[in-house]
C-alpha cells in the first residue's frame, strides 16, 4: 500500500452560516487517480474549495501527507505541491498559451528548469505546442482545457487536482483529455478529479467516492462502483 | 502658430502629472477593483512633504523624492491592510465610497493640522527660463518632467519584467488562476496599492516645483486622473499614461484658446465623445 498524500476526514464546510458539506471523507494514495463523483449540487465543489484553500472548513480534517492544510491559502498549497486546475479553466484570457504556460510555472525560478517543464509539457499537449503565439481566449473549449491542465502541470504539481475537465467538451474531446490525464498518471503524478461524468471517470479511477447531499455514501474501485447498483441508478442512468 | 507649440508643451507637463495620478487609480482599480478617489489627497501629502523638506533643508525638492515615495508607499501600505482590506470584504457600496471617505480624512485632517494657507517653494533652484526655438521652456518644469518619465519608464518596467510585476498583472487578469499558479494576491493587492500612493507621492513632489501647496490641491488632480483612466480604458496602466496626456493637452489648449474656467467643459466633452465612439475607452477595445 502506497502512502496517503491526502486525507480529509469528516470534512464539513459551507457558505456563511449554511452548511453545505455535512461528512465528507477520502483518502488520496500516492501515484493513485482518486475520482470524487456526484450530481449538480452534491457538495463535491465546496468539498474541493475548502480542500483548496477558497473557502475555511466549518469542521474535519484536511490532511496532506500528514499535515494539517485546512484553511491555508491556495498559493501556500501552490507551494506544496497542490495543483488544481478549475473549473471553467480560469486561463489568463488576454496572455498567449505560451505566456499562460510561463504564468504557471510562477514558482520556479530556475529558467533551465522552466524550460525543460515546457518542453515536457508540450511533448505531452502537441495541439498546445502548435497554439502557443495564439490568445488564449480565442481556442476552443478543448483547447482551453488542455492548456489549463498543461499550466497546471507547468509547477512540477506532486498531486493534480481536476475540478470537472469534461464539462462542456463533446464525447471524442473528452476522451481526449481523458487520455492526457492517464498519461499525466503514469508519469507518476497523483490525480484527484471530480467529475460529474462517472461511467467515463470510473474506466479509468483506481478508487472512487460518491457524495450525495454534502456525504461522502459510496466508495470503491472503478469497476466495483461500475457494477453498483445504487451507483448505477444514481448516475449511470440505470 | 509658437502659442499654439507653447500650449501643446504645457499641456503635455501637466499632463504627466494626470498621468501619474491616473496610473495609481488604473492599477488598484485593475488589481483589487476598488476606485481610489483618494489619489489626489496622497499628491498633495507628497506636496507637503516636499514642501516642508525644502524649507527645512534648503535642498530642492526633488532631493525629497525618495522621502515623498517611501513615506506614501508606507501610507498606501497601511492604508490597504486597515481599510480597504475589510471594505473588500463587505458590500460593493462601502468598497466604492471608502476611499472617499478617506480623501475627505486626509484634506479636511490637513487643514485641521496646517491651515488653508497657499504654500510655495521658493528656492527649487531653477528659475527663469530659456527658449528651444519658438518655445519657451520655463526652468522650473524640467525635473518634474524627469521625475514623470523616470516614473513612466520604473513602472512599465515593473510591471512587465519583474516577477512581483507579473504577479500583480496576473492577480488583476484573474485572482483565482493567480493564486493557483502559486501568487500570494493579498501581496499584490498591498503593494498595488502602496505603489499606487508612492505614484502619486512622486506627481506630488513633481508639482510642488511649480503649484501651490495646499490641502484640497488633489480634488483637480483627482478628478482629471479619472477621466483619463476611463480614456484609457479602465485598469490599464499604460491607457492610463496616454489619457493623462490627452487631459493635459485638452486642459491647456482650452486655457490658451477659449478660458481657463473653461478647462473643465473641455475635458468633460472629450470626455463624453470617446465614450460615445469608443465606449470602452481608447485602449479598452478588444
Amino acid at each position: 500500500m502506497s502512502e496517503k498524500i491526502i486525507e480529509v476526514k469528516h470534512l464539513r464546510c459551507g457558505y456563511g452560516y449554511v452548511e453545505v458539506v455535512h461528512d465528507v471523507s477520502f483518502e488520496v494514495d500516492e501515484g493513485q487517480i482518486i475520482a470524487i463523483l456526484g450530481s449538480n449540487g452534491s457538495g463535491k465543489t465546496s468539498t474541493l474549495r475548502a480542500l483548496t484553500g477558497t473557502i475555511k472548513p466549518m469542521g474535519g480534517e484536511i490532511l496532506y501527507r500528514g499535515r494539517s492544510i485546512a484553511g491555508m491559502p491556495t498559493y501556500k498549497l501552490a507551494e506544496m505541491g497542490i495543483s488544481m486546475v478549475p473549473e471553467g479553466r480560469h486561463l489568463f484570457g488576454d496572455l498567449s498559451v505560451q505566456d499562460n504556460l510561463l504564468m504557471g510555472a510562477y514558482m520556479i525560478k530556475d529558467p533551465a528548469k522552466l524550460h525543460a517543464n515546457l518542453e515536457e509539457v508540450y511533448r505531452l499537449f502537441p495541439r498546445v505546442k502548435e497554439r502557443a503565439r495564439q490568445t488564449a481566449r480565442t481556442l476552443s473549449g478543448g483547447e482551453q482545457q488542455m492548456v489549463a491542465i498543461a499550466r497546471g502541470m507547468m509547477m512540477n504539481p506532486k498531486v493534480l487536482i481536476l475540478d470537472e475537465p469534461s464539462l462542456g467538451l463533446m464525447p471524442k474531446l473528452v476522451q481526449e483529455i481523458f487520455g492526457f490525464i492517464k498519461e499525466i498518471a503514469a508519469m507518476g503524478i497523483t490525480i484527484l478529479i471530480v467529475e460529474q461524468n462517472a461511467t467515463e471517470t470510473l474506466k479509468f479511477a483506481d478508487y472512487a467516492y460518491v457524495i450525495q447531499n454534502g456525504e461522502t455514501v459510496i466508495e470503491g474501485t472503478g469497476p466495483e462502483l461500475l457494477v453498483n447498483e445504487d451507483v448505477k441508478k444514481a448516475y449511470l442512468g440505470g | 502658430m509658437s502659442t499654439f507649440l507653447q500650449a501643446i508643451y504645457e499641456g503635455l507637463i501637466n499632463g504627466t502629472v494626470y498621468a501619474m495620478i491616473a496610473m495609481g487609480i488604473a492599477l488598484v482599480w485593475g488589481v483589487m477593483g476598488i476606485l481610489s478617489f483618494s489619489q489626489g489627497e496622497f499628491l498633495m501629502i507628497a506636496m507637503f512633504i516636499a514642501y516642508f523638506f525644502t524649507t527645512a533643508t534648503g535642498f530642492p525638492p526633488v532631493l525629497a523624492l525618495p522621502l515623498c515615495m517611501g513615506v506614501l508607499f508606507v501610507l498606501g501600505f497601511c492604508i490597504y491592510k486597515t481599510i480597504i482590506y475589510k471594505a473588500l470584504q463587505g458590500p460593493t457600496l462601502s468598497q466604492r465610497l471608502i476611499t472617499f471617505a478617506l480623501s475627505m480624512v486626509l484634506v479636511n485632517g490637513m487643514l485641521m493640522l496646517f491651515g488653508g494657507t497657499f504654500r510655495t517653494i521658493q528656492n527649487t533652484g531653477m528659475d527663469g527660463a530659456f527658449s528651444i526655438g519658438p518655445l519657451v521652456i520655463a526652468k522650473n518644469r524640467i525635473i518634474p518632467l524627469i521625475i514623470a518619465i523616470c516614473i513612466f519608464c520604473f513602472m512599465l518596467w515593473f510591471l512587465n519584467k519583474t516577477r512581483q510585476g507579473k504577479a500583480i498583472r496576473a492577480t488583476s487578469m484573474d485572482k483565482t488562476a493567480a493564486e493557483l499558479v502559486g501568487i500570494n494576491t493579498e501581496k499584490s493587492y498591498s503593494l498595488a496599492f502602496g505603489l499606487s500612493a508612492a505614484i502619486a507621492g512622486a506627481a506630488g513632489c513633481a508639482l510642488s516645483y511649480y503649484y501651490y501647496c495646499y490641502p484640497s490641491v488633489g480634488g483637480n488632480f483627482q478628478l482629471f486622473g479619472f477621466i483619463a483612466v476611463v480614456m484609457g480604458g479602465f485598469g490599464s496602466v499604460e491607457g492610463a499614461i496616454v489619457g493623462g496626456m490627452i487631459m493635459g493637452l485638452v486642459d491647456s489648449l482650452t486655457g490658451v484658446y477659449f478660458n481657463t474656467a473653461f478647462k473643465y467643459l473641455g475635458v468633460c466633452v472629450i470626455f463624453m465623445l470617446i465614450l460615445q465612439f469608443k465606449p470602452k475607452g481608447l485602449f479598452g477595445g478588444k
